[in-house]
């Protein structure tokens, strides 16, 4: 990438937003910052940004209008700042269009690879029939999944599971999105249905159940790919 | 139904219910009826033994009939007013009437003259006993709407008692709510400012290491910040855990991410057994436990030595999990009570690494969470951290092929 990718920070805090965009800048993105949602949308017409990253709470125009308001006008990258305990807001925030969130504490290596990781994302925005992750083949047209040379034998709702979840790697995908991209809103399909099956597909696929390399759980919110697409 | 009622002399007989009106008679009036019954009788017998003994002439004894019949009707209610009417014709008639001392009657004026005292007697008896029920029902109502008045009230104070609960709770978790963002807020910021200045100190020898103290420090302090909300939130007693199915393997990679720090300088070994099963927690709480146990361990442990976390079947009762924690500090010496706060671990020997806030915290986090913590030695030395929780129900098991 020849131009350093714009990243427009968004907090009311203005402590915050300014260490936020000096860390982003020392990892050579350029910057824009806004102090509420309502500047975020100028800011956002103005600068066109590469990727927003918000705050939730905002006084005036909150993060959840602005992640409303962006999606009806473009599909950048968006990435929420929650705290704990506010995962209902996290999953208000996904399913409104939000790509990913980091929870304070956070390490600034933490965001800058989910800044990365949203940036490739939407870099690579055709769906690719293989996808290739270190030990781990995913060919889609065919059916196939290969762990190195070994076949792995999924059933085709473990399969819908693993697509869904690894053509977004690195993104958190909410239990209402797979229930609604797996079973189709199938009535009946609980939160429970897709724990079950996302478990026996882990049970497959992960060679330490100790230490899950692919999978991992995004507590109240659902699963999230950890591997990175080679 | 209404004179059957009456025969009966139930006293229930209700007074708003019968259409009837003026058959209703009170209570009162039923249980004394037999007394009234043979008082009217006896005063028309004792007006007629006047009235004969003085000679009185009919219109006279017509009206000192209806003043009985009257007075009975005030008094007696409704039957014993139709009985002291029938009565007083009966007598009218027998002693006042020619031919005298004969139910006969000669001259048809006479028999208008009794067939009207009659109806009259009747009539009476009926309006004043209606006006009486009118009366008592109103008393009735009146009664009604000061319960109704009363019970509003109470529903009113009750109201105000639970809105004042409602709103001191409210005010606490909108405190809680403030004081977790004011400090976190700044937290943030000098977490991230500490970041850059470890960013900038990177291989410069002190400053570096003082940079990555301050890290240290913040991190430990936002942890103190977390375990205390935490702790205020399951005193204000409105915490309400959202336990859902937690991989035990997410829990530890979570503890990993959490504490960068001991896992940096410490070997951490993780193993889930095979067949355990997933906890049913919340999972935040699960995480918080965890990490003050790891960090107590850490604590307490002599440096270079492995901390173990471990994941598997409870082996106590069914449908259990336990989480622990083991290192090769110094043991309690003695089993710490669940629910006995930190007693034991703080009556022993060397149990001051083990004391603290964190230990606390977890221990009411446990108890929160449906499960329990104890604390003991290691046979090989050192001491066991178990968490006991809830096993989910659920079984992760194969389907469709």
């Amino acid at each position: 990438m020849t131009v350093a990718p714009l990243v427009l920070v968004v907090d009311d805090d203005p402590g915050i937003r300014e260490a936020l965009a000096r860390e982003l800048r020392a990892a050579g993105y350029t910057t824009a910052v806004a102090g509420d949602g309502a500047a975020a949308f100028e800011a956002f017409r103005a600068a066109a940004p590469d990727l927003v990253l918000t705050d939730l709470a905002m006084p005036v125009t909150d993060g959840f209008s602005l992640i409303s308001a962006l999606r009806g006008v473009s599909s950048t990258p968006i990435v929420v700042l929650s705290v704990r305990g506010g995962e209902p807001d996290k999953v208000r925030a996904l399913d409104l269009g939000a790509d990913d969130f980091v929870t304070k504490p956070f390490s600034v290596a933490e965001l800058l690879a989910r800044v990365r990781a949203q940036l490739r994302r939407n870099a690579a925005a055709a769906a690719p029939a293989v996808l290739r992750f270190d030990a781990l083949t995913l060919d889609f047209d065919r059916r196939r999944v290969l762990q190195g040379e070994r076949e792995v034998k999924l059933t085709p709702t473990e399969l819908g599971l693993l697509e869904l979840l690894a053509r977004n790697a690195g993104r958190p995908v909410t239990l209402d999105q797979m229930i609604a991209r797996v079973w189709k809103g199938a009535p009946g399909t609980t939160n429970d249905t897709v724990r079950v099956h996302v478990s026996s597909l882990r049970r497959k696929l992960e060679p330490d159940p100790a230490r899950p390399h692919y999978i991992v759980t995004e507590p109240w919110v659902g699963y999230r790919f950890i591997a990175e697409p080679l | 139904m209404a004179k059957e009622s009456l025969k009966s002399g139930e006293p229930s007989a209700a007074l708003a219910s019968d259409p009837g009106g003026a058959l209703v008679h009170s209570p009162q009036v039923g249980r004394r009826r037999p007394l009234r019954l043979l008082l009217a009788v006896v005063v028309v017998a004792a007006v007629t033994a006047a009235g004969a003994a003085l000679q009185l002439n009919q219109p006279t004894m017509g009206f000192l009939y209806l003043l009985v019949v009257l007075g009975s009707s005030i008094w007696g209610g409704l039957l014993v007013s139709m009985v002291a009417s029938v009565q007083a014709t009966a007598c009218y008639n027998f002693f006042f009437f020619p031919p005298l001392y004969t139910l006969n009657v000669e001259e048809p004026e006479n028999w208008v003259a009794l067939g009207t005292f009659l109806v009259t007697s009747i009539a009476v008896s009926r309006l004043v006993v209606a006006a009486r029920v009118q009366a008592e029902r109103a008393e009735q109502r009146r009664r009604e709407v000061e319960a109704l008045s009363r019970e509003r009230e109470r529903f009113l104070e009750q109201q105000a008692h639970l809105q004042a609960l409602r709103e001191s709770d409210e005010l606490k978790t909108s405190l809680l709510r403030a004081v977790s963002h004011d400090l976190t807020t700044p937290l943030t910021a000098i977490s991230l400012h500490t970041q850059a200045l470890q960013r900038e100190a990177a291989g410069s020898g002190p400053l570096a290491e003082t940079a990555s103290s301050i890290a240290d420090e913040t991190a430990r302090l936002w942890r103190r910040i977390d375990n205390l909300l935490a702790m205020a939130r399951l005193e204000a007693g409105h915490f309400t855990p959202r336990a859902e199915p937690t991989p035990p393997a997410d829990l530890f990679r979570a503890v990993r991410e959490n504490l960068p720090l001991v896992f940096n300088r410490r070997p951490v070994a993780v193993r889930v057994e095979a067949d355990c099963p997933d906890a049913q927690v919340d999972p935040s709480l699960a995480l918080e436990i965890l990490v003050n146990l790891v960090e107590n361990a850490h604590r307490a442990a002599p440096a270079q030595t492995a901390i173990e976390l471990e994941a598997r079947r409870g082996a106590g009762e069914a449908g259990r999990i336990w989480l622990e924690v083991l290192d090769r500090g110094p043991g309690p010496d003695a089993e710490v009570i669940p629910g006995e706060p930190g007693r034991a671990a703080a009556a022993s020997g060397d149990g001051s690494a083990r004391r603290g806030l964190g230990l606390e915290i977890a221990r009411g986090l446990a108890k929160a969470s449906h499960g329990s913590l104890s604390l003991v030695n290691r046979p090989e030395g050192g001491a066991v951290a178990r968490l006991d929780l809830p096993a989910a129900l659920i079984v992760a098991g194969e389907e469709e092929s």
